[in-house]
């Protein structure tokens, strides 16, 4: 892969920290990161799956090994296996990157150490959360996000965002408890649509679930980067793949019962006889967005997250099958000119002129998608609240405050009314 | 840089990412003066300006777009632009009416570049063909930095004189997106000098 296709570290260049060129990234992201847990907590219904989760994310971010002292002897149930770098190690942990999770003893002047937690419902940076509780997956997951964030900007040496408003611990609005989980699609397979899918298979806990995938694209070598379920050594088994037939026959070996979809929604697209409760979607764009609106599903959840690695922002929406929701949230930044009409009288002649495709790679780190699943899967088992949310969080500096709106619905009809007003005054 | 996402030729592979609505952040942003932004200044020799300009517009030639980097430092709000590279300089930059590129590989180059001069990216300065000086969608995705205060000039009719500050689009990355000065705005924020 060619260096400016590596989304990370085209990201970090873009983001213009300390004049840093390529090279100086690479050396700084090629040490070794350990994950140290508290023995008694390495358990799939406990800190597992935040482990599972920030090794996956790690061994994206950092090309160095992932050394993770968990007190065990073979890796726990997981969604897909870890990479080759990842390793499960005994004895005392060695040098570079320090990341501790639960009750451990942190080593004072170490350099780099991350202390992170979860339990219950709670998530927490920089100290351990008090009682018995176990972490729910959602939590876990949310910290992996955090965690894996925090070690790519101490490495890298992005600045501090917002510090005056870093909390220790923040409270997800989940109860946690067993919930059984209703069929679901998923659409848009990428990055944020395969950590939807890898935080499920936790959230199943060996339910058999009924999902249906969607996605236009076939899997190209670099999107082993960002997407947590392409295993590095089994690039023969996704690579040029369309997606939804690799992802299909991974999810059916976790027991799920799976349909598939190879195609690019357009307007007037339906999803038919689907029995969905909800569709999560994972798209690039908004046109998508607000087509999947429109096909029929009683609910959708979806995130996006920022280019930006000095603010690293995610967000989350939850919303009804509503045309006047959608077009208030899902809009493109376009905006009134006369370029487009120029365009038209382009036409289509000799020189294709007007219609270059931008070589455009966009910045993003395997660490903001699973904050932003995290935060719609609490979305998606609050579905029986049944009312539509907004939602932001920026991953840097943690733990910011966790920005979450119910929507009135009454408010996106007062939208339509008015434009509508205007487009007849008009 | 105006081309709609949509009219691109397909045939490339799809590298787009689960980028989030803007609405959110514009709601806000479109009523207040991000406070991030609120001493920012981008300071530019008059020599350079003109340099800078008369150039475009010659790439230009009244019928496809072009665009340049200025280069310089950063003195707290201030960016300060003491010299300017072309794109078409830079690499083959495929020119139309509507749109032009910098490859991400000259893109890469370019931070080598400046990293070892110790310089920084002030400012990108690309022309429209009409008098629309905002930002598209393309414009405001095919970043070259993510700096907040990293500036965006458009100048529309291709370059054509007169250049007058008024009637260029003068955009500053913010948290959020990107925000427009306006008005009275744009002389304390953009100082030839």
């Amino acid at each position: 892969m060619e260096r400016h296709n590596d989304r990370i570290i085209n990201g970090l260049l873009k983001a213009d920290i300390d004049a840093l060129t390529s090279e100086e990234l690479d050396r700084r992201l090629a040490k070794d990161v350990s994950i140290i847990v508290e023995p008694t907590r390495a358990t799939a219904n406990d800190l597992w799956p935040c482990v599972w989760f920030l090794a996956s994310a790690l061994e994206r971010q950092f090309t160095g090994r992932i050394l993770i002292h968990a007190g065990l002897d073979q890796m726990p149930s997981a969604p897909v296996a870890l990479g080759p770098r990842c390793e499960l190690r005994s004895g005392e942990p060695e040098g570079g990157i320090r990341i501790l999770l639960g009750d451990i003893p942190g080593e004072q002047g170490h350099g780099i150490e991350i202390r992170g937690d979860a339990r219950g419902n709670e998530i927490a940076y920089g100290t351990t959360l008090p009682g018995h509780n176990p972490a729910h997956p959602i939590c876990a997951c949310a910290i992996s996000g955090y965690l894996a964030f925090s070690a790519l900007a101490q490495a890298v040496g992005i600045p501090p965002f917002r510090e005056a408003w870093v909390q220790n611990s923040v409270s997800l609005p989940i109860v946690p408890s067993e919930i059984v989980l209703p069929p679901f699609s998923v659409l848009g397979a990428g990055q944020v649509g395969q950590a939807f899918l890898a935080l499920a298979f936790f959230l199943a806990n060996g339910q058999r679930l009924r999902v249906h995938l969607l996605d236009k694209d076939p899997f190209e070598d670099c999107n082993q980067r960002t997407q947590i379920l392409l295993e590095e050594q089994a690039l023969e088994l996704w690579r040029n793949k369309p997606k939804v037939e690799y992802l299909a026959a991974l999810c059916r070996g976790w027991g799920w019962v799976v349909t598939e979809e190879q195609r690019e929604i357009k307007w007037g697209w339906k999803c038919g006889k689907l029995q969905s409760a909800f569709a999560f979607l994972g798209f690039d764009n908004m046109d998508a967005r607000r087509i999947a609106v429109e096909a029929g599903f009683p609910w959708l959840v979806e995130c996006g997250v920022g280019t930006n690695f000095c603010r690293p922002r995610i967000s989350w929406h939850s919303l009804p099958p509503s045309r006047e929701i959608a077009k208030v949230i899902f809009t493109e930044p376009m905006n009134t000119n006369t370029a487009p009409q120029f365009a038209e009288t382009l036409g289509d002649g000799p020189g294709d002129c007007g219609r270059v495709m931008f070589e455009n790679i966009q910045a993003t780190a395997p660490s903001l998608g699973l904050l932003a699943v995290a935060m719609t899967w609490v979305e998606a088992i609050n579905l029986c609240d049944s009312s539509p949310v907004s939602g932001g969080a920026f991953l840097w500096s943690p733990l910011l405050p966790i920005q979450r709106e119910i929507l009135n619905v009454d408010d996106f009809v007062a939208v339509k009314a008015s434009e509508s007003h205007n487009d007849q005054q008009g | 840089m105006e081309t709609k996402p949509s009219m691109a030729k397909k045939g490339k592979p799809n590298r787009g990412i689960p980028r989030f609505s803007e609405d959110d952040a514009s709601r806000s942003r479109a009523r207040v003066q991000p406070e991030e932004l609120k001493h920012t200044r981008l300071l530019v020799p008059q020599s350079l300006f003109e340099r800078t300009l008369r150039q475009l517009a010659d790439r230009s030639a009244g019928w496809r777009e072009s665009a340049a980097i200025w280069i310089g430092s950063l003195d707290g709000d201030d960016a300060i632009a003491s010299d300017v590279l072309y794109h078409h300089e830079l690499c083959e930059d495929n020119a139309g009416p509507l749109s032009l590129e910098l490859s991400e590989r000259a893109k890469f180059e370019l931070y080598r570049t400046l990293a070892t001069k110790g310089q920084k990216i002030v400012s990108l300065i690309h022309t429209h063909p009409r008098d629309w000086v905002g930002l598209s969608a393309v414009d405001e995705d095919n970043q070259i930095c993510s700096r907040i205060g990293f500036w965006s000039l458009v100048v529309p009719w291709y370059g054509r004189e007169p250049w007058d500050l008024a009637r260029i689009g003068i955009h500053a990355r913010t948290n959020d997106g990107w925000h427009e000065f306006r008005g009275s705005e744009i002389g304390r924020r953009v100082v030839l000098v």
